[in-house]
């Protein structure tokens, strides 16, 4: 898909990853099928099963999808359903908020593929909660549903 | 653009400066020639 | 060459240096790291959030021994990157001694 050259703004520019700075994204994956809960997101708490990935604001869903199934071999199985989620402190609050950003899928294209962290709004020091459901678990919990 | 042999870690490492305090962050300070710049731009 | 501006030098020159914009990710631990390399730090300050006191309210200060490293932490961190965000890095000016006898500022509560 071509971007048209007008529509270029000065965000959209791929960040050149030799000179800027990487940044560091910590991802928590939920091999459950759901997110973490808000709530296991607190003072200095995290969930389980942290990866810290050093990236840029340009980097996609797509791209986070093939890091996380580096290092987790289950989630390569085609049709692997990747849940993205942002983590952020409520600024009201003590309380941490969630929202979701999109998701992927193994083996398959999607809508949210080349969607970039900068396009979800995402800020330096968001947590990103990724839920991982492979085709076993969404058997019975998706066929269920519809 | 770096050769691709090189795994993307240790090219990290060659090109930015890295915390031990944990968790790792990346850091990296002005060179002269862009200090030049900042103060140059700062100068008009 | 001579410069057309130039900073205001008071005395004694600071020591202590505000560094701005920092990430939710970067802590006390890596500001002292980071700023340890261009002198010997006697001290970070980080405020944090009142709502979320694990976290800062993305500065900090760190003071120097010497002026000389203040400057130096200036000069190549000012614009520099921390965590793939441009920070920047000011002097904190304190104020001259006072150079006439009066009474305190009445900031301080009297000693018990």
């Amino acid at each position: 898909q071509v971007v048209t050259a007008d529509v270029v703004t000065q965000e959209d520019k791929p960040v050149d990853r030799e000179k800027k700075c990487p940044l560091l994204l910590r991802v928590f994956l939920s091999l459950t099928g759901r997110h973490n809960n808000c709530n296991d997101y607190s003072r200095n708490d995290c969930p389980p099963n942290e990866l810290q990935v050093y990236t840029w604001t340009d980097a996609t869903l797509k791209e986070i999808t093939g890091l996380v199934k580096e290092v987790n071999p289950e989630s390569r199985r085609k049709g692997t359903f990747f849940d993205f989620a942002l983590v952020y402190p409520d600024p009201r609050t003590p309380a941490y908020r969630m929202r979701d950003i999109g998701s992927t899928c193994s083996g398959s294209k999607g809508p949210d593929d080349a969607k970039t962290l900068a396009e979800a709004r995402f800020q330096i020091g968001d947590y990103l909660d990724i839920a991982i459901q492979t085709p076993n678990d969404r058997m019975g919990d998706r066929m269920g549903d519809r | 653009a770096a050769p691709e042999t090189e795994s993307p870690a240790k090219l990290l490492d060659d090109l930015f400066k890295k915390t031990s305090a944990t968790p790792s962050i990346y850091w990296l300070p002005l060179t002269e020639e862009q200090v030049v710049v900042r103060d140059s731009a700062r100068a008009e | 060459p001579k410069r057309a501006v130039r900073k205001p030098s008071p005395t004694p020159k600071p020591t202590r240096i505000h560094v701005g914009r920092l990430t939710r990710n970067v802590t006390k631990d890596h500001v002292m790291e980071i700023f340890s390399v261009y002198g010997t730090v006697r001290n970070v300050e980080m405020p944090f959030d009142r709502i979320h006191p694990h976290l800062s309210r993305g500065f900090a200060y760190v003071e120097f021994d010497k002026p000389e490293d203040a400057d130096k932490a200036i000069k190549y961190m000012d614009g520099g990157q921390v965590d793939g965000q441009e920070v920047s890095a000011t002097p904190v000016l304190v104020p001259k001694p006072r150079q006439f006898a009066g009474p305190p500022p009445q900031r301080r509560p009297p000693p018990q």
